[in-house]
């Protein structure tokens, strides 16, 4: 850095520059650890690829990539609730609830093999309709009563399971006969799946509003510092609230679109993406206190999970040892990419 | 096995069972009328119990078909306990039954292996019968708890797993790739099948080659993510999948139906579930699927809560029964796409099969009728 | 009381008998009091006399119980920090109230109320947004990029933010602004706030200033009025030129100001330094630095902020790592120097950022105190609570810590009160060798800075050691018994106090 520190003047009253000088130092540290964490985490998920095509050169392959990004298409969309959500400094754990009753309702208004009536596009609005009503319940219960997020939407989880049991009943299983729904999300538009292409539409808008919308901002303010955010006049409430509807409908959305993966649902459709989402989103650097992250982050925690499983099992990894082996291998890409940010936890505010 | 451990095992079952009999004693003692010197319960005592893992499941949700199929021919209310997948609701729900005044003659699908002494504890003690469905513990043993047990009951899963390899080995033409895609890693029943499909390999099919096993945990989900990984893998080198159990099936049909190769390829499973029903009628991908067995959860649940029924209206003497009476397979057959319609017919007639149950006895009952005894044991070789 | 002469103008603000109660406890008995166009006004009090109540109230954070506001004439009521901003009101708080992960000009924008430039149905124009920051910024001097993330900024240049933050409200209206500065010096190094300063002769030029401050000389010397406030009352309304410092501290505190000076000892040359410190480097912050801290002597270290004299002052309590150089205590050299050993050695240190490293604020005050030197309340490993509870009641008493409730979380304390808190938690050790106090006086009103003072004396008359880093070269001067001056990681001057007699220019000569 070039001399910032004025000669003395003389002059007892001055000094701005050399008072910044401190502030520059830190100023560039920090532009090049704000961009390490995610460029190390790309450099870690570069690192993934090249061994797993070393392993096996199927992974490297059009079909391979069509296929990780197929599977990391809906946890990148619930990913982007949940990262909305932990930027304000909340959790919200209805995520695979609120996917079975959007799923279960979603099959059962579509054409089905249980009979019933195709309702057309209201089969849609419906299960979106119902994410959005969880979420807002998860917000208005979390911001009204001020009951913890993360017990406001565990028991929301319940909810939307049982609203799913009650749906499904007990007749047999309800496949979509329409094949034109079952083969949507797969279907290989320019080269990549369709259900590829909404995330990543999601994950670009997300991005968007995070970083251009006063919502966005606010949303990343509130994570920051709820009680300023409050005393700016911010409508932290309202705010709060709409970052769970969207999580809602978000989730409300990667039910449909599991249910048409599969073909058809039961209420246990939604099991296991939280916790293959959630991870994701930390991976991907987004501060589970709030605040600090984004989508884009999120979107490489999940392709680096998808790539990991995907790349060890074409590596013909014993399932076995699978589980532990992804485990080590994640410890070490992580701490890999948080190591340029070790020292910032000493960074007072 | 060499032979100090053969001896360390079974003194440590031996004390095992001595502490289970010790238990029974107890019981004894402080249940009025308990275990074989009973008093015969009268019928309108009665309350049948039918508890499964949880509601949605096709094969869960026939067990309870079969319980309210007999409760209404014997005349006898049934109260059905859905564990929701946890063993805490399963055993507590288990218990407020129990502790609601009727005798209670209970049908357990239970959820894990090792809920099952709780809940054959809790049954006794309250004297009522319990007959247990596919899992427990292997050193849990009827004949030791007492009368109260009934009767531990099974499907044969090696049986299973070779009856759906042979179809698929012969599909394929006897050579070629396959894949497997069991369920939990843990799971007896999971264990039992690929013990089946890796001894009909070895011992029928030498050209047909096991490619990868990856456990997919019973989810659809789980399945068809790992059969497009193994698609990657692979491509068309596979010929053949082979799945622990349907839901897993409908998840890698899927998969290879999105990578377009469902008409080449070759699909067989366990349980016959409506959806694979469905498939196999509408001749799907050119005939995809080309073995399933047969084994029904009405009939499961109506042999098991029949045979308690039986010891607790006094017409059979647990203690009197042989083995495999106690501990017990039933048959399991094998579906292919030209014998599908003799099984169908069951389906359509759950209460007409229910009467053959009452006229024929729990053990005796086509096509399910009682083949062997257990406990189903896996050689070291095929785990 | 307020004296209200027959005025042309309306005030910008008039307050009439304004009363807010919590509980039991009155924090404002009926204050009245006017602002005007142009003004200067200053507000000093205790800590606990009543002006951040009054500050909430004027901000619309709380609401009064009774009496009435009115804005350029008009009654007017706040029903929230929106209100108070609408109506002009600006705040630069003395905790800093800015969102570290956002950029300056956003930071500057978000004002509650005031009109959202750059901002287009809830829309971003990130363009608009930054050049109105920078506009805004130009008026109070500054240069900062709008684009920097808050976090990434220094505690001064945030400051500024902040200001402009302030000033901000005003430009979308013509009327005149009122600018509440709450205590904005009392994190500031000397020099920056000369720029404050002339901030705020600025601001008089279109708008009011409320200057909140504990330091008096700024308060006499940039003030037209000064208005201060005891037990929840306005006990005098002055103007400048009429009163003296001795009169304002005898009006806050009650009593007369009975600081005493120091008294200078020479340092017995046989005696071993308690701590020394020969050619201390760390890369890109400190060079070559030596000092020798003696048993009942304070040695100060002055310099601006990036001299590296905060670097300094942690390695020698441990927690920061140097590149080359030796610590020695009692004349041997340590190895593998950090904080635990440091505290097992007999050093203390006060943070300048006491929230962040020098107290655990969900602990109650008296489990702070006993935190790291349990002295006679442990047995063993176990702390008795008892007498855990009998010596934190025994400090509070000594230096008045308010409100007198041990058992309180220390979060819940005023930062005057807080500091008392972690003083106490190291003169606690009765094994305390070496003292490292950074900016020990921060925030503090003087009645607690002189009781945080005396507090430093007794332990160095006790035979302690003393590093200290002063907010103000006039406190330097005042405790230090060796000056060291430091400019950009190197020491440019020593002062041996008994024999130089150095003037704040002489120190800001070789500081900048």
């Amino acid at each position: 850095m070039t001399n910032t520190l004025a000669k003395p003047t003389g002059n007892v009253s001055v000094d701005t520059s050399e008072l910044s000088s401190a502030g520059l130092t830190r100023t560039r540290r920090n532009i090049l650890s704000g961009i390490g964490e995610p460029v190390a985490l790309l450099g870690a998920l570069v690192v993934l690829i090249a061994i797993f095509s070393a392993l096996n050169p199927r992974f490297a392959t059009i079909t391979n990539l069509q296929n990780v990004l197929n599977q990391a298409s809906l946890p990148i969309i619930i990913g982007v609730g949940a990262t909305l959500v932990i930027l304000i400094g909340s959790i919200d754990l209805s995520v695979e609830g609120v996917m079975a009753a959007s799923g279960v309702a979603f099959v059962l208004m579509s054409a089905n093999t249980r009979g019933g009536q195709d309702m057309g596009i209201w089969a849609f609005i419906v299960p979106l309709a119902l994410g959005i009503v969880l979420g807002a319940a998860n917000g208005l219960i979390y911001t009204l009563l001020k009951v913890p997020s993360f017990i406001v939407t565990l028991g929301m989880w319940f909810i939307g399971f049982g609203i799913a049991t009650i749906l499904y009943g007990t007749d047999a299983y309800p496949e979509l006969t329409n094949e034109t729904l079952t083969q949507w999300a797969a279907k290989i538009e320019l080269g990549l799946p369709n259900v590829f292409w909404l995330a990543a539409a999601l994950v670009i808008v997300a991005a968007l509003v995070l970083r251009y919308t006063r919502f966005g901002r606010a949303a990343l303010a509130i994570g920051n510092n709820e009680d300023i955010a409050r005393a700016n006049g911010m409508p932290v409430r309202k705010h709060k609230v709409t970052t769970f509807i969207i999580a809602g409908a978000l989730s409300g959305l990667a039910g449909i679109l599991a249910t048409m993966q599969m073909g058809g649902t039961s209420n246990h459709i939604g099991e296991g993406y939280l916790f293959l989402t959630l991870p994701a989103v930390v991976i991907g650097g987004t501060a589970l206190s709030g605040g600090k992250g984004g989508v884009l982050r999120t979107f490489l925690g999940v392709i680096l999970l998808t790539v990991l499983n995907n790349g060890l099992v074409l590596a013909g990894v014993s399932p076995n040892f699978q589980s532990a082996l992804s485990g080590a291998i994640l410890v070490v890409a992580i701490v890999a990419a948080a190591w340029s940010q070790r020292g910032r936890l000493r960074i007072a505010k | 096995m060499s032979l100090r451990k053969t001896f360390a095992r079974a003194t440590r079952v031996a004390g095992i069972a001595a502490a289970v009999s010790l238990f029974a004693l107890a019981g004894c003692t402080s249940t009025a009328g308990g275990a074989s010197s009973s008093q015969p319960l009268k019928k309108e005592d009665l309350v049948f119990v039918c508890s499964v893992i949880n509601t949605t499941n096709p094969y869960f949700a026939a067990n309870i078909e079969g319980c309210q199929s007999l409760g209404k021919k014997l005349g006898i209310p049934v109260e059905v306990v859905d564990s929701n997948g946890s063993s805490q609701t399963e055993i507590s729900k288990i218990q407020a039954i129990l502790a609601g005044g009727k005798k209670a003659v209970v049908f357990v699908n239970t959820v894990a292996s090792s809920d099952a002494p709780t809940i054959v504890n809790a049954v006794k003690a309250a004297g009522g019968f319990v007959t247990i469905w596919w899992n427990k513990p292997d050193n849990l043993d009827p004949a030791e708890v007492g009368n109260n047990f009934v009767a531990f009951q099974k499907h044969s899963g090696i049986d299973s797993g070779k009856c759906t390899t042979e179809a698929l080995s012969k599909a394929i033409g006897e050579k070629g790739g396959i894949i497997a895609l069991p369920g939990v890693q843990d799971s007896t029943t999971s264990a039992t099948r690929v013990a089946g499909l890796k001894e009909a390999l070895a011992t029928e099919f030498p050209n047909v080659e096991l490619l990868d096993v990856r456990p997919s945990n019973w989810d659809p989900q789980l399945a068809y993510k790992n059969a497009k990984d193994l698609i990657a893998k692979y491509g068309d080198q596979i010929k053949g999948v082979w799945t622990a159990d349907d839901g897993m099936q409908i998840g890698a049909m899927q998969a290879f139906s999105e990578a377009g190769l469902l008409d080449k390829v070759k699909f067989v499973s366990d349980g016959l579930y409506p959806p694979t029903i469905e498939s196999m009628k509408k001749h799907e991908g050119n005939d995809a699927i080309v073995g399933e067995t047969f084994h029904r959860g009405y009939m499961a649940s109506a042999i098991g809560l029949y045979t308690a029924y039986l010891a607790a209206i006094g017409e059979i003497d647990p203690s009197t029964l042989p083995h495999e009476k106690r501990d017990s397979m039933f048959k399991i057959s094998c579906v292919t796409p030209d014998n599908l319609d003799e099984f169908l017919k069951w389906d359509n007639d759950v209460d007409g099969w229910v009467d053959q149950l009452i006229e024929k006895g729990p053990w005796d009952t086509e096509p399910v009728p009682l083949v062997a005894g257990g406990p189903e044991v896996i050689k070291p070789e095929y785990k | 009381m307020t004296q209200e002469t027959s005025q042309a103008t309306t005030p910008t603000l008039r307050l009439t008998d304004v009363r807010k109660s919590f509980g039991p406890v009155d924090a404002l008995k009926g204050v009245s009091l006017y602002i005007k166009k142009g003004e200067v006004i200053g507000l000093i009090g205790e800590n606990g006399a009543g002006k951040s109540t009054l500050l909430k109230i004027l901000t619309g954070i709380y609401q009064p119980d009774g009496g009435t506001i009115e804005v350029n004439g008009r009654v007017t009521k706040f029903r929230g920090p929106r209100d108070a901003s609408a109506a002009g009101i600006g705040v630069v708080h003395q905790e800093q109230s800015l969102f570290t992960n956002l950029t300056v000009a956003e930071n500057i924008a978000m004002n509650a109320g005031g009109h959202r430039t750059g901002t287009r149905f809830g829309f971003y124009d990130w363009r608009a947004l930054n050049k109105a920051a920078s506009e805004t910024l130009e008026i109070i001097g500054s240069k900062l990029n709008p684009k920097t993330r808050v976090g990434d900024l220094s505690f001064v240049d945030r400051q500024m933010v902040e200001i402009a933050r302030a000033i901000r409200t005003d430009t979308s209206k013509g009327g005149s602004p009122l600018v509440i500065l709450d205590e904005p010096t009392s994190l500031l190094e000397r020099g920056e706030t000369a720029v404050l300063e002339r901030e705020i002769r600025k601001l008089k030029s279109f708008g009011s200033v409320i200057f909140v401050s504990h330091r008096l000389d700024e308060i006499m010397r940039n003030c037209d009025r000064i208005l201060v406030m005891r037990n929840g009352e306005l006990v005098a309304d002055r103007v400048t030129e009429s009163v003296t410092e001795d009169e304002l501290f005898k009006l806050m505190v009650g009593h007369a100001s009975h600081a005493s000076k120091s008294v200078r000892k020479p340092v017995d040359p046989k005696a071993t330094p308690i701590l020394e410190v020969y050619g201390l480097s760390r890369k890109g912050k400190y060079q070559d630095v030596s000092l020798a801290a003696h048993a009942g002597r304070v040695t100060a270290i002055v310099g601006t902020s990036g001299s590296g004299r905060e670097e300094v002052s942690r390695a020698i309590f441990g927690a920061e790592k140097f590149d080359s150089g030796t610590i020695r205590l009692d004349g041997s050299e340590v190895r593998g120097w950090r904080i635990p050993k440091a505290v097992r050695k007999g050093l203390g240190f006060v943070p300048s950022e006491r929230k962040v490293e020098g107290m655990v604020g969900g602990y109650s005050a008296a489990e702070n105190i006993v935190l790291t030197n349990p002295g006679k309340a442990a047995v063993g490993p176990i702390v008795l609570p008892w007498k855990r509870n009998k010596i934190a009641q025994d400090w509070f008493t000594t230096l008045d810590v308010r409100p007198n409730d041990i058992g309180l979380e220390l979060d819940r304390f005023s930062g005057g009160n807080q500091q008392k808190v972690v003083l106490a938690k190291w003169l606690n050790d009765p094994e305390l060798r070496v003292l490292v106090l950074d900016h020990p006086l921060r925030g503090l009103d003087p009645g607690a800075a002189e009781t945080v003072n005396e507090q430093i004396k007794k332990a160095v008359a006790n035979g302690a050691a003393v590093v200290l880093l002063a907010d103000t070269l006039e406190e330097a001067l005042d405790m230090g018994d060796e000056i060291l001056v430091m400019r950009d990681g190197a020491v440019t001057a020593r002062y041996d106090m008994t024999v130089d007699d150095p003037s704040t220019l002489d120190l800001l000569e070789r500081m900048v």
